[in-house]
């Protein structure tokens, strides 16, 4: 084995800040890497300067023992390295083929009188036909002539590697792949990156989920704040705790210590025969009923699009409903807005952070009264009260610990995505309503964020708060709830204690091999 | 009444003639991401400057010239602001708009006689712009529709087929239509999408001209200052209810250009202010045509705020 990427003392600088700092790294050929860091450690930064789209303040890469400059992604893609953006770059309405081949266009030719001539023409049919064996050889599960918006996320990373692997590279860099992943699709890709190390293709894994790196990595590389801190083997002593601590410089509880205090005899949110339909006429949401009682947390799992998202929606006022009943603490709620469910005492932390939970232009502290405008502490006969707006904010960045960036009161766009979840559980939290629904509260958040967010939920609940938690990271649903329901096909299937049910056997009740008798 | 289904499709075919040159031409712009609603200003610009041309050297073909040659000059206006310097496109469009609405009266008031039309039918004869095909002479009703149509109306089926099949069936169309889905996507494999936009830019440019010309040489051979009567924006719907795909936008452009037809054939059996009243015919028709098409969608739609995407 030969070293094929190397970078000697690679430092990138913006302004005073520095985002990489003296990395030494040597990818070894033929294996898989994953670089691991919190968000914000400079892993994208280092893999923009190997790709060619950021250029490195000092130090300097070395491709096959050669150093290169890229100026672009063009040069790196011509060395024979491809990268697959967390945010896929495929045009939706063209097909699988067409999206492959951008830019490598074949020509169609005609012969007259014996000589060929090229026409200015795409020849579709052989470019279908090059794609067809190209899935063939890789073994890729996907049809060359469908379109790319009809296709699933996960084949639409495969089109993407395929994109890559079409243009002859010899390192693949995935940045953060398994983010957007469901479960079976994760699974898939891990035997697909295994099979490309087969073929003796160099793997570089951008992620900071430590669960895919244990199954997939030879070698594991972490930085944190902008520095390589080390690279170790992917055997035993590399444990996810281990190296979480490496990634976050103190010791780290993955998984949230339950509390002891046990669950209320009050009903607090009473969801019955919940039925709602999506724009095409299918049942999405069907008869769905549960129970949360106060200091209790339930979990929602299942693999995404069986319905939890809809029943988000239903819940928190953003959809039409076709029939059942929402009651907190006896009250009807079903078919309110948003707003009336607020001043009801229901919380809400959307799936959708940007879309739904925080508005990205407006500053920090408008974001923490967002969907509380009306409140009687910051609006006055109409008008809104900034100085009570300013220490509202002022309080709970101290109390959610907000890391806001320079200013003292950026637009939430200028946070991390752990910050801007951070900014909606402190808005939600301090509202204290009495259910709170959270759906995805980790997703693509940091290890430390996800540390902390876990504890205020159990904190919560221990205040005698009702709590529906929708995630589909099993680990969490399961470490983090007292009852978990399993949704499929817009139904709830099965239903256990937390603690008394195995991964295995929630397995099997989210794929439907197993479902439980509905009551009468 | 079969006078006037024959007139009424005549018409048709005539009227539209310039609503699918602008579309064809604004797919593309549009396809390459760019919201072109300069194509008002380039109508006026092109039948405009290709009768004043026309006056000066006594040439029609000068006055053709100088039209593509404006039409071009008003597009590189519009790409300077909105590809090179990054303005945003609907309001340098409107602007455009407005600029170009202004120019014609104020030369027409220096230089010419009559501050609202000039005329060129010294030079232009009306009748010898209308062509008439030995092939379609003979065929019964067909040719009371498509005979006796002028050049550019015959010219602009050709050009709707071969652009459709530069759309389709071509690197630089697929390049287009990459470029306006996903920019990311174009150019993290080299495609050089400013460099699209401006031909797309060109592309519109001339078939605006074209438009324009068809207007003034060819129809009326005159220019007044009403002579593009909201087409451009006319179009900008059309490519919009066709999503931006060719044959469809020219199927709305169609629709359009027949409901302009029925004003005129209408206007004839009627009085003077229900005439005025007429003119309304293509607008509505718009306002109907998106009815139709979004209703269904949004009664569909079972989110109560947003749509899902």
């Amino acid at each position: 084995m030969s070293t094929i990427i190397e970078t000697r003392n690679l430092t990138k600088k913006y302004g005073d800040f520095t985002a990489n700092k003296d990395v030494c790294l040597k990818v070894e050929e033929g294996e898989i890497r994953a670089i691991i860091g919190e968000n914000g450690a400079g892993k994208s930064t280092l893999m923009n300067m190997l790709y060619g789209t950021l250029k490195p303040t000092s130090g300097e890469i070395l491709f096959d023992g050669k150093p290169v400059t890229f100026d672009s992604s063009l040069d790196a893609i011509k060395c024979g390295m491809g990268m697959v953006h967390q945010h896929f770059k495929l045009s939706p309405s063209l097909t699988v083929y067409e999206n492959i081949i951008l830019g490598l266009e074949m020509s169609r030719e005609v012969s007259i009188f014996g000589k060929k001539v090229t026409l200015p023409v795409i020849n579709n049919k052989k470019e279908k036909e090059a794609v067809r064996q190209l899935i063939q050889r890789y073994n890729f599960n996907l049809d060359p002539g469908a379109k790319v918006k009809d296709l699933s996320i996960g084949a639409k990373q495969r089109v993407e590697i395929l994109k890559m692997l079409y243009r002859d590279v010899k390192v693949l860099i995935l940045d953060e792949p398994t983010a957007v992943l469901i479960p079976q699709e994760i699974e898939e890709l891990i035997e697909k990156i295994a099979e490309l190390k087969k073929m003796g293709k160099t793997v570089i894994i951008i992620t900071h989920k430590l669960n895919e790196v244990k199954q997939c990595a030879d070698t594991i590389s972490v930085m944190r704040r902008g520095h390589l801190v080390g690279t170790v083997k992917n055997d035993d002593s590399a444990t996810p705790e281990t190296l979480a601590n490496m990634m976050v410089g103190r010791p780290v509880q993955l998984v949230a210590a339950k509390s002891p205090k046990p669950v209320g005899k009050e009903v607090v949110l009473d969801v019955s025969h919940l039925s709602a339909k999506d724009s095409y006429g299918k049942a999405v949401v069907n008869d769905v009923s549960f129970q949360i009682h106060d200091n209790e947390v339930v979990g929602i799992a299942g693999i995404e699009g069986n319905g939890q998202t809809e029943l988000m929606y239903l819940l928190s006022g953003l959809m039409k409903n076709s029939g059942g009943s929402v009651k907190v603490k006896g009250k009807e709620v079903l078919g309110m807005w948003p707003d009336e469910l607020r001043a009801e005492g229901i919380g809400i932390v959307p799936e959708d952070r940007y879309r739904q939970g925080v508005c990205l232009p407006l500053s920090v502290s408008f974001n923490l009264i967002s969907g509380y405008h009306g409140d009687k502490r910051f609006c006055h006969s109409g008008l809104m009260d900034y100085a009570e707006i300013r220490k509202n904010k002022e309080k709970l960045v101290e109390e959610y610990d907000i890391r806001l960036s320079d200013s003292a009161d950026p637009p939430v766009e200028a946070l991390s995505g752990g910050n801007a979840q951070k900014v909606i559980i402190a808005r939600e939290f301090s509202h204290d309503p009495s259910v709170l629904l959270m759906a995805q509260p980790t997703r693509g958040i940091d290890v430390g964020a996800t540390e902390y967010i876990h504890d205020e939920i159990i904190r919560f609940r221990d205040k005698g708060k009702a709590i529906l938690l929708i995630s589909s990271e099993l680990t969490e649903v399961k470490g983090l709830t007292d009852r978990l329901l399993v949704m499929y096909e817009g139904e709830i299937v099965g239903e256990f204690v937390s603690d008394e049910v195995s991964f295995e056997e929630l397995g099997l009740y989210m794929s439907g091999a197993k479902r439980m008798k509905k009551d009468a | 009444m079969y006078d006037f289904i024959v007139s009424l499709l005549y018409y048709t075919v005539q009227m539209s003639t310039p609503l699918l040159l602008c579309c064809i031409g604004g797919v593309f712009v549009q396809k390459a991401g760019t919201m072109n609603f300069a194509l008002e200003a380039g109508i006026n610009v092109g039948a405009f400057s290709s009768i004043v041309f026309t006056v000066i050297s006594g040439s029609i073909f000068a006055g053709i010239c100088s039209s593509f040659i404006w039409c071009l000059v008003l597009n590189a206006v519009f790409g300077l602001f909105v590809i090179k310097l990054k303005a945003n496109a609907t309001i340098v469009g409107l602007s455009l708009n407005m600029i170009i609405s202004a120019i014609p009266p104020f030369l027409l008031s220096v230089f010419f006689p009559s501050r609202g039309f000039l005329s060129a039918l010294d030079i232009i004869d009306l009748a010898s712009m209308k062509v008439d095909v030995p092939i379609l002479r003979s065929i019964p009703f067909i040719s009371d529709i498509f005979n006796n149509q002028t050049r550019l109306t015959y010219l602009t089926f050709f050009i709707i087929i071969f652009l459709t099949f530069v759309f389709y069936k071509t690197k630089f169309g697929v390049y287009i239509q990459v470029t306006g889905e996903n920019k990311g996507a174009a150019e993290a494999v080299g495609i050089n999408t400013n460099f699209l936009k401006w031909v797309a830019l060109a592309i519109s440019a001339c078939t605006c001209a074209m438009a324009g010309m068809n207007l003034s040489v060819e129809l009326t051979g005159m220019f007044n200052l009403n002579i593009a009567s909201a087409r451009g924006l006319i179009c900008l719907s059309a490519i919009n209810c066709g999503k931006k795909r060719p044959i469809q936008a020219c199927l709305f452009g169609l629709l359009f250009g027949f409901s302009n037809a029925l004003q005129v054939c209408l206007s004839k059996y009627v009085d003077v202010n229900t005439t005025e009243l007429f003119k309304v015919i293509p607008y509505i028709t718009i306002i109907i045509v998106f009815l139709i098409t979004e209703i269904p969608v949004s009664m569909k739609n079972t989110m109560r705020i947003f749509r899902e995407a």
